[in-house]
């Protein structure tokens, strides 16, 4: 399903004296199977543009498009259910949102109010929870006695058994272990070839963002500062500097190379290609 | 919903009622809860409407604000108002519906009511409105200080109710937080029928529930790891000055409780 925006702008609090402008004039097109990172510094309107774009928030003037819904400011709530089964959104600590007595429970709550019956929701549960990596055994515990790291993956298996085109993701690892970390962005990298779901993927960390995303947008103070590739965003060091981001380590790393040998290196973006780089120095070094 | 919800918000403004002290403030809305009471015709209940609009235009909290602020007692007061219209035989009857009849005093008594739940809400938002609520406990607690000889736990009362007005917004965005996780998991609060909508506020209520016990210990450890004992021999950083304005206001409401009490019949 592709998601796009038109020049939308959101107001905060319209008609009290604490007015926000949060958005303006945003327009942006995600295309069907695509994974998108946004990153921006907090307040930059990250987590507004994606709340637009299954439903939660309805643009103050201008226009979303899902599918074929359209999410204008005088939306009916009833036409942007459908928005919101097939566009999933995982929010900041998600683990805040589990309140059933069963594991099994809650991850079929999201599927049970999009009208699934309760075997295949609970089918659903069943297989969504080994996506995440929890055995069955889990499916009859409390949500509650399980670590922090568990109890995310618990939510996120609520979303994905809703089945949705669209998952988006608003920082999914904030807060995690480093190897917590790296699973989770695995999981999604995984789902979206399997499912070939789209992935927008709201993050802080420019390594998953060079790692993951074909496409990056940056935000800063409520508009889309720049777009494209990950090389293309990632060459302009100055500009994002400007807004207080930086590159991947792995660019600054061979950057850093760079200067201190005087030499010219291709470039990388992961830890992975920073390897390939120095070892091809190594051979050049050793085989006269 | 919960945008209209303006008890125990605060406006930054510059303004008369705003620079007053929180006692004499206070002091003021505590009388005229009282004194509401002693309005009983039309002279003294104008004399009230005059107060009340003059206050809040003063005050500069834009008005549009206010009445929104009203919007969710509106139903108690039309209840009351329809209430009052059946159930007061007072006066010539002014409409017979034949299962029940209207009278005079009824509509008048009704009417009256509803203007005395306005005057009283309004009031008091607008104390809220315009005073921080570190201000208001700071007031409080000087003017209970009495009380501490009496062995009630002064300090600690100030202490429970700045924590309570102090965590009412994180609160609300909470929820409203938890409410757009659940919306996006398919839950409906807006429509539906009555059953649904109790129950789609389960999924709203525990998670609350969960992160207020946890937020109201992490801030008990953090109160303990800095060595919190109580206002034994505290200091305030900020002192309470009471200034000409603020006798001017118990003056003034010195005169409101004198003109009502002359007006009344």
């Amino acid at each position: 399903m592709e998601l796009s925006t038109e020049q939308v702008s959101h107001l905060y609090n319209k008609g009290t004296p604490m007015e926000r402008r949060a958005l303006y004039d945003v327009s942006i097109k995600i295309p069907s199977g695509s994974f998108y990172a946004i990153i921006g510094h907090t307040g930059s309107g990250k987590s507004t543009l994606i709340q637009h774009l299954n439903g939660l928030l309805k643009p103050t003037s201008g226009s979303v498009y899902a599918g074929e819904t359209t999410i204008r400011s005088d939306e009916k709530a009833k036409r942007l259910r459908d928005v919101r089964k097939r566009v999933g959104m995982v929010f900041q600590y998600p683990e805040h949102q589990l309140f059933e007595e069963t594991i099994e429970k809650d991850i079929c709550f999201g599927p049970r109010n999009f009208g699934a019956s309760e075997q295949k929701a609970k089918r659903k549960a069943k297989e969504t929870l080994q996506l995440v990596g929890l055995n069955e055994e889990f499916l009859q515990r409390s949500p509650f006695e399980l670590s922090g790291g568990q109890m995310r993956r618990v939510a996120i298996a609520g979303v994905l058994a809703m089945e949705p085109d669209v998952l988006i993701l608003d920082e999914p690892t904030a807060g995690l272990d480093p190897s917590g970390q790296k699973e989770m962005m695995e999981l999604f990298a995984t789902l979206r070839e399997q499912k070939k779901i789209t992935i927008i993927l709201v993050t802080h960390s420019m390594e998953d963002a060079a790692r993951y995303a074909e496409q990056i947008v940056v935000m800063a103070r409520g508009s889309i500062y720049m777009q494209g590739k990950p090389a293309e965003i990632f060459q302009q060091k100055e500009k994002l500097h400007e807004i207080g981001l930086d590159v991947p380590e792995a660019i600054q790393f061979i950057k850093a190379l760079e200067k201190q040998f005087n030499i010219k290196l291709p470039k990388a973006f992961t830890v992975e290609e920073v390897v390939e780089v120095v070892r091809s120095i190594l051979k050049v070094g050793t085989t006269p | 919903m919960m945008q209209n919800v303006i008890i125990g918000q605060y406006i930054p403004a510059d303004s008369l009622i705003h620079r007053m002290d929180p006692r004499s403030k206070l002091i003021a809305v505590f009388i005229f809860v009282l004194i509401v009471f002693l309005a009983n015709n039309w002279l003294s209940y104008s004399l009230l409407g005059i107060f009340t609009i003059g206050t809040a235009a003063i005050s500069k909290v834009p008005f549009s604000y206010l009445l929104k602020g009203l919007k969710p007692i509106f139903w108690i007061v039309l209840f009351t108002v329809i209430l009052h219209l059946f159930m007061t035989k007072e006066g010539p009857v002014l409409l017979d519906l034949g299962w029940a009849k209207i009278h005079e005093g009824g509509l008048v008594k009704g009417v009256f009511i509803a203007f005395r739940l306005f005057f009283l809400i309004l009031l008091t938002s607008l104390l809220t409105l315009t005073t921080t609520p570190i201000d208001i406990t700071d007031g409080l607690e000087n003017l209970l200080a009495p009380l501490k000889r009496l062995k009630f736990p002064v300090h600690e009362f100030a202490l429970m109710m700045s924590i309570s007005l102090r965590f009412i917004p994180t609160l609300m965005q909470e929820t409203e937080k938890i409410m757009k996780a659940q919306s996006a998991r398919g839950a409906e609060f807006s429509s539906g029928p009555i059953q649904q909508r109790i129950k789609a506020f389960v999924p709203l209520l525990i998670p609350l529930f969960i992160s207020a016990f946890k937020r109201a210990e992490d801030l008990a450890l953090a109160m303990e790891a800095r060595g919190y004992r109580g206002g034994e021999g505290r200091t305030k950083l900020r002192l309470l000055q009471w200034k000409m304005r603020d006798s001017f206001c118990l003056f003034s409401m010195g005169v409101l409780i004198v003109a009502l009490v002359i007006f009344r019949s």
